[in-house]
């Protein structure tokens, strides 16, 4: 494959994304049911709890009723839902700043999160990520 | 022989290009197919890398190719339209087993997932296509074709045809083909099963354009209306970087042998399914369906 080619190629890809874009824009975010069902559906042994949704609607944390060494993670990277169970071994780092929790995971498919939060939520995430029980095995793929 | 056949896949990318925007367009006006910015981007970016890495790497398949057409062929079996018609038949039989080995070895899957990486449903999935194919053992399954005297040059413009078939199957806006077609033919409603993270669709319809080979070998499920497919992996990717997305499962794969403690286990991480573990802590699709029969079980008993 020549430059030019490779060059016309990726000009064609990103107009093709910029109009999936424009025709399609993002409009829905996370809510307290949306994130109850799609955790449902990725680990329907575990019963959840109140959940923490991120004031930007991206991303929500799930504590597990009865259970110290994991918490749910529930995340919408474009439009979709990707969910986690999260212990204490798949977080390589956690830094709080005034509007958000920076989290940095031991997962290759999902090196970062911005948890954007403030407040009580804020207080309540970073408390629930900081005191997972470290005696759980670790869970990432 | 000198055989200089075209190249179909070449010849077809304005033609997937077009189509996805007519898909794109029709999907705005009916809702019948979605898109979304970014994960259109990775999908064309993979295959755009696919096309790159397979031109990289095209003239190393083809001496190995061309060593067993000049030194372990039986026959040779020409150039005749039948012959065409025949090799189209046993491709699609070696894809058949190449895609299902693609989903039951993790050495073959860290090349295959990719293609499964996305949670929408498309034309542009079609195109996700992976950037490590050539780094597996999947091309084995096709050496029977060339001992039995197809001449490798057919053997590449027949599997042309075979993925030019399989782009229109990677859609939402065709619900079902007429009755006679479905059962002979791999179709959009297939194909979407195939590429399903629900229990009860895992590993299942593996057929590239025949769906004959799925009913013969076990492995087909028809898509239930009552359960709706949901696109994507049992542990769907939090990234749309397309490197992490082409390496991802190599890199797990990586470590995993790294840390094995014994020769089995490191192995058993490159030839087992995805999921296995020595101690069981994560799940393979087997263990995922047994799980959901169970569920299904206890909720039947829970209702009578």
């Amino acid at each position: 494959m020549e430059p030019t080619q490779l060059a016309f190629s990726f000009i064609a890809i990103t107009l093709l994304a910029l109009i999936a874009r424009w025709l399609f824009p993002v409009k829905k975010q996370l809510d307290a049911e949306r994130v109850s069902r799609n955790f449902a559906r990725c680990y329907p042994d575990l019963v959840q709890g109140q959940a923490i949704i991120a004031d930007d609607g991206a991303a929500a944390l799930l504590p597990i009723a009865a259970n110290d060494t994991e918490v749910g993670l529930v995340t919408q990277p474009g439009d979709r839902v990707v969910c986690r169970l999260l212990v204490a071994a798949d977080i390589a780092a956690l830094e709080r700043k005034d509007d958000r929790l920076h989290i940095r995971f031991h997962d290759f498919t999902y090196p970062d999160l911005d948890f954007m939060a403030s407040g009580v939520a804020l207080d309540t995430a970073h408390n629930l990520l900081k005191n997972l029980d470290v005696k759980a095995t670790k869970n990432a793929a | 022989m000198p055989l200089n056949l075209p190249e179909p896949t070449v010849i077809a990318v304005p033609a997937f290009v077009l189509l996805c925007l007519a898909e794109m367009l029709y999907g705005w006006k009916t809702g019948r197919a979605h898109f979304e910015g970014k994960d259109t981007f990775t999908s064309l970016i993979m295959g755009l890398g696919s096309t790159v890495s397979g031109a990289l790497t095209a003239s190393i398949a083809a001496v190995g190719a061309y060593w067993i057409w000049d030194h372990l062929r039986l026959f040779d079996l020409g150039q005749a339209p039948w012959v065409f018609v025949l090799a189209f038949v046993l491709d699609d039989f070696a894809y058949y087993w190449i895609h299902r080995y693609g989903h039951r070895m993790r050495w073959m899957w860290a090349a295959h997932v990719i293609h499964h990486s996305s949670q929408h449903y498309n034309l542009s999935t079609a195109l996700r296509q992976t950037w490590t194919g050539q780094f597996t053992p999947g091309a084995l399954f096709k050496i029977p074709l060339i001992i039995l005297g197809v001449h490798p040059a057919i053997i590449l413009f027949v599997a042309g045809i075979n993925l030019i078939y399989q782009f229109w199957v990677h859609t939402e806006a065709i619900k079902r083909m007429p009755r006679w077609f479905e059962a002979v033919m791999n179709t959009p409603s297939h194909h979407r099963v195939h590429h399903a993270n629900n229990p009860k669709y895992l590993d299942s319809n593996y057929a590239g354009v025949f769906i004959i080979w799925d009913k013969m070998f076990g492995t087909f499920v028809p898509e239930d209306d009552a359960e709706p497919v949901r696109y994507g992996l049992v542990r769907d990717l939090g990234t749309f970087n397309p490197l992490r997305v082409a390496f991802h499962e190599w890199w797990g794969i990586i470590k995993d042998v790294w840390s094995a403690k014994t020769l089995h286990d490191k192995f058993m991480f490159l030839v087992a399914p995805p999921g296995w573990t020595p101690d069981g802590s994560r799940k393979t699709s087997d263990m995922i369906k047994e799980e959901w029969q169970a569920r299904l079980s206890a909720e039947r008993q829970a209702a009578e």
